[in-house]
């Protein structure tokens, strides 16, 4: 990944997987065709395709025809949002609900959707859980949509998909899932989700596609975030790239073989980094522990500014302070905000992803280096007195 | 009472030693036995806001009593800064100035600039000066050398002596270490090259890129606020700043390609890559400079856009004969000011003082035999 560092950034990018790697390289061999053309060669790429998108759907419990491939989940999550805009007008549902530690293209998408559109933002609790209590209070026969991820990005918390589904379904709303952290990492229960996003790179597959899944119903309501040769039920014009397609498919089938053993190996590399960095004083989770992605850690460091402590460290191990889609801006992250964090702790934080290929010696070699860096940046901590 | 490196003693830390012996070094320096008064180059890039902020730590440290030495902050603006770090610089300089007083520190805060005859508009579009290239760079000693060496001449008549702080590192480029190395003479203060009676102390030689950004970002400026700005920037425009300027040998990054913050006229780098990262960042308002810039440097080759003759009236041959073309022509100059009036009305911000405008006017009528169409033109 990046040369000689220890790469712990899992939930930024999980590196390529070497099958996955050849899957691609071979596709691009064979199937370097245009999909939807009607040659020998067009109709033998578009049967690949079709498998992959089969196998994508399947991780996720949906119908192959449910796939809409996309470049990631950026995008499935604003086609998931505007292109249900129309519709929800129509039948004067406009009100959006989303929690306030969505991704910010849940965030940003909600809210260009449209004047007449109110967003609603519901809270969650400081474990990070959305507040169902809350939520049930805010969702109304006006509710058209609500999007909750089934995983948080930052602090890696996983939702009650199947509460929020009993809250949100009978009210008549439509419910979406952003499922870019979770997919292939845990097991799911989707049967009562109408839309998920997903994207390959965040379960070892190639950067630059991803899918919306959604079930017929809503799908036939939807329209097109863009248009032309009317390509992915039409709801998403574009030739296909289908060696990517192809190997998202080959990612997918090896996170549904691997989840049942990776889940209690990286649950145990996670909670024994957890441990060794929590001796040090001054170290708090942020998030609950116990429902959370098996490789997330997220934590408040007292008295070390978390930007200051992933450049200390970068040569040695790469970790980050949160979303890399907001690297740009060293605002505290509006998560660790929304779970009552001040200030000055949000900055304090770290996000460290672990995966497939972290070892129990990247364990060790991670504790030291972090504990270390933690010790030296205390020791340079400047204020100024009265 | 201030501050200082939380258990730094216990530490086998590096950089928290390293630390603590500038501050230390400071301290010593500071409480020589004299009155010769210390100024801070101040560029607003993160080199010279680490050293403002030990020059705070250190003298807070002391008893006010003993905070006898006037400390000089000082900053050049060019009148054409980046208009991104030319805000940020501008905030910092308030915060500082705002501090002073409340915190009981003998400093002063100070913003040089051109003369007023001697702004880059006035020579690019007044006199017709080609824009600025390696062979002739015309801009950095009028805009940032003198402006500055004015500031620090005024201070050693006064003190009779001035010590200037640079923040300059050893391991900021092969140009820099170079520099350095040229002009060490193994004691703490080195004479300045070329101003009399100016001592350079230069406290934070020693540290490293990654050191700078990791005790911004882990320390409180004493002044308010948060290193994270400029930290954001750095990170938008992805580079080094061109510091503040004394001497040519103080700035070889001035003008050349690791130079990022610097004018955003600047036609002596190839491409200004830290506009172009800010307007990716979504800064809208750096495009149409950027397009402005790449334009000023296209005109300086168009051989229809200037003149047969120098200034002086002569002709300048080199090598075979090939004639070097003078200045702008009067069209040319003209086209200038009326794309960068059109620029300014598309920016938040003035471009061209009205002031710098009066004086184009005055060097056209000058220049020019027909001095009312020149300046009617305007």
């Amino acid at each position: 990944m990046s040369g000689l560092s220890l790469y712990l950034d899992y939930h930024a990018h999980a590196p390529l997987d070497p099958t996955v790697h050849a899957a691609i390289c071979s596709a691009y061999r064979d199937f370097d065709y245009n999909a939807h053309s009607a040659s020998v060669a067009g109709e033998r790429t578009r049967a690949a395709v079709e498998a992959a998108r089969e196998i994508v759907g399947k991780l996720v419990g949906f119908q192959p025809t449910d796939v809409i491939f996309t470049s990631g989940a950026t995008e499935a999550n604003n086609l998931a949002i505007k292109g249900l805009a129309s519709r929800l007008r129509e039948v004067g549902r406009t009100q959006i609900i989303v929690s306030s530690i969505e991704h910010l293209s849940v965030l940003m998408a909600a809210e260009h959707v449209g004047e007449e559109f109110s967003v609603i933002v519901a809270p969650v609790l400081q474990n990070g859980l959305v507040d169902l209590d809350r939520l049930r209070e805010l969702v109304t026969e006006k509710t058209g949509l609500v999007s909750i991820a089934g995983a948080n990005h930052e602090i890696g918390v996983v939702q009650p998909i199947v509460d929020i589904a009993a809250i949100v379904k009978p009210a008549g709303a439509i419910f979406h899932c952003d499922l870019a952290q979770i997919a292939g990492k845990l097991p799911l229960d989707l049967s009562s989700v109408d839309m998920v996003s997903v994207t390959a790179h965040k379960l070892h597959g190639p950067i630059g596609v991803g899918a919306l899944c959604v079930r017929r119903k809503v799908r036939r309501v939807m329209t097109a975030a863009q248009h032309g040769g009317g390509q992915e039920a039409g709801l998403r014009a574009g030739t296909l790239p289908a060696p990517l397609c192809i190997a998202f498919g080959k990612a997918c089938e090896i996170a549904a073989e691997l989840m049942d053993a990776e889940i209690p190996r990286v649950t145990q590399l996670r909670d024994e980094l957890l441990a060794k960095l929590q001796t040090l004083p001054g170290v708090t989770l942020n998030g609950d522990l116990n429902h959370r992605l098996p490789g997330n850690i997220n934590l408040c460091i007292q008295g070390v500014d978390g930007e200051a402590l992933v450049m200390r460290i970068k040569d040695r191990v790469v970790i980050s302070t949160g979303s890399a889609c907001s690297a740009h801006s060293l605002e505290p992250s509006h998560v660790l905000l929304a779970i009552g964090l001040n200030r000055t702790a949000a900055e304090s934080a770290i996000r460290i992803g672990i995966g497939r290929y972290t070892t129990q010696k990247d364990i060790d070699v991670a504790a030291t280096v972090i504990g270390q860096a933690i010790r030296d940046l205390r020791n340079i901590s400047m204020r100024l007195r009265a | 009472m201030s501050v200082l490196l939380e258990q730094a003693g216990a530490s086998s830390d590096g950089l928290a030693g390293k630390l603590r012996e500038i501050v230390n070094d400071l301290r010593d320096e500071y409480r020589q036995p004299h009155a010769v008064p210390w100024i801070i180059g101040f560029s607003g890039g993160k080199d010279s806001t680490l050293l403002a902020q030990l020059v705070f730590e250190m003298l807070l440290d002391l008893p006010p009593r003993e905070r006898r030495r006037t400390v000089h902050i000082v900053a050049n603006d060019t009148l054409v800064e980046s208009p991104v770090l030319g805000r940020h610089l501008d905030a910092v300089l308030e915060k500082i100035s705002a501090a002073v007083k409340p915190l009981r520190l003998p400093m002063i805060v100070a913003k040089t600039t051109p003369e007023a005859d001697q702004t880059f508009w006035v020579n690019l579009i007044g006199r017709g000066y080609p824009s600025p290239s390696r062979i002739f760079r015309w801009c950095t000693d009028r805009m940032k050398i003198q402006p500055t060496t004015q500031y620090i001449t005024d201070q050693v008549s006064a003190a009779g002596q001035a010590i200037l702080l640079l923040g300059v590192r050893r391991s900021e480029s092969v140009q820099r270490r170079r520099s350095v190395e040229r002009y060490e003479n193994g004691e703490r203060l080195n004479p300045h090259t070329t101003l009399a009676g100016c001592m350079v102390y230069k406290p934070i030689v020693e540290l490293d890129t990654d050191e700078v950004w990791q005790t911004l970002l882990q320390v409180v400026p004493p002044w308010g606020g948060t290193h994270r700005d400029i930290v954001t920037l750095y990170r938008n425009a992805g580079g080094a700043e061109c510091p503040l300027v004394t001497d040519k040998s103080e700035a070889p990054s001035c003008g050349s390609n690791s130079s990022r913050f610097g004018c955003w006229t600047c036609t002596v780098v190839e491409k200004d890559k830290s506009a172009a990262a800010f307007a990716e960042a979504g800064y809208e308002d750096i495009e149409p400079l950027l397009e402005f810039r790449d334009w000023l440097k296209e005109i300086r080759e168009r051989g229809d856009m200037r003149m047969s003759k120098r200034r002086n009236g002569s002709l300048n041959f080199v090598g075979e004969g090939r004639l070097i073309p003078g200045p702008f022509t009067l069209e040319a100059r003209q086209e200038i000011l009326a794309r960068l009036q059109q620029i300014q009305s598309e920016v938040s911000y003035p471009l061209i003082r009205e002031e710098e405008i009066e004086i184009i006017k005055q060097i056209w009528a000058k220049d020019f035999s027909d001095p009312v169409k020149a300046v009617a033109n305007v």
